[in-house]
């Protein structure tokens, strides 16, 4: 299945493009949704900081199940928020 | 009356105090959040905001209904401003209209408290030499471009 993956603000910058499309099996979550972007991106490794995860514009965890076209938008902190949720993943 | 949005324009705080005027509140409380001009020493030249805009808008809602169902206040408006905002303007106003003071006092800091945790909007710093996206306090001393 596909997904698509946006970017913003240091992810942006860092990576060099706004939008990513991934390939993963039919299961998937987003531990290894974070997985395959590391894969794709080695420098994706020190960018997990804080990092929350929205699939369709909802906050999710890092066990949730993607679906075939969900659109996961990976956020880095906001001004005030700190949360290393995914850290680990 | 929830009203919410999300602009490149400039803010016009008094335009959106008026919206949440009504004879039945007692208590009209703005906020305006602003760029400041220093960053640890350096001086800052503009701020770059950038918002997941979609979801944004969303949870922006979410609070709105939050301060309804918490502090039962009636008007609120919350603008957020994005793209490059110069130093001394205005980024962000939340206004709301209330009965009483006590519950728009309340309400106004968890609104501000909660959007910086929740709502997808990030903010740049960019001086002379060099540019930053804001995180915690705690981050911004490690993650200056360049000075890692």
């Amino acid at each position: 299945m596909k997904v698509r993956v946006i970017l913003f603000a240091i992810h942006r910058e860092k990576l060099g493009q706004g939008q990513v499309e991934l390939e993963l099996p039919f299961g998937a979550t987003v531990a290894d949704l974070l997985d395959g972007m590391t894969n794709r991106f080695p420098e994706f490794v020190n960018l997990k900081d804080g990092l929350m995860v929205a699939v369709n514009t909802e906050y999710v965890d890092s066990q949730a199940v993607l679906n075939n076209d969900d659109e996961v938008a990976l956020i880095p902190p906001v001004s005030g928020g700190n949360d290393d949720r995914y850290k680990d993943n | 009356m929830i009203d919410i949005k999300i602009t490149r324009d400039s803010l016009n705080p008094e335009e959106i105090s008026t919206k949440v005027r009504k004879d039945t509140n007692g208590a009209g409380l703005t906020f305006l959040g602003t760029t400041r001009d220093f960053f640890m020493g350096k001086k800052v030249i503009s701020l770059e905001y950038e918002a997941y805009e979609e979801m944004a808008t969303k949870k922006l809602q979410e609070i709105a209904l939050e301060l309804q169902k918490r502090w039962a206040i009636p008007d609120i408006a919350f603008y957020h401003r994005i793209g490059r905002v110069d130093v001394g303007e205005i980024s962000l106003v939340v206004a709301l209209g209330s009965p009483h003071r006590e519950e728009a006092f309340a309400a106004c800091k968890y609104a501000v408290d909660r959007l910086k945790e929740i709502v997808p909007i990030w903010k740049k710093e960019v001086y002379e030499g060099g540019e930053v996206w804001v995180e915690s306090e705690k981050q911004k001393q490690v993650t200056l471009t360049g000075q890692k």
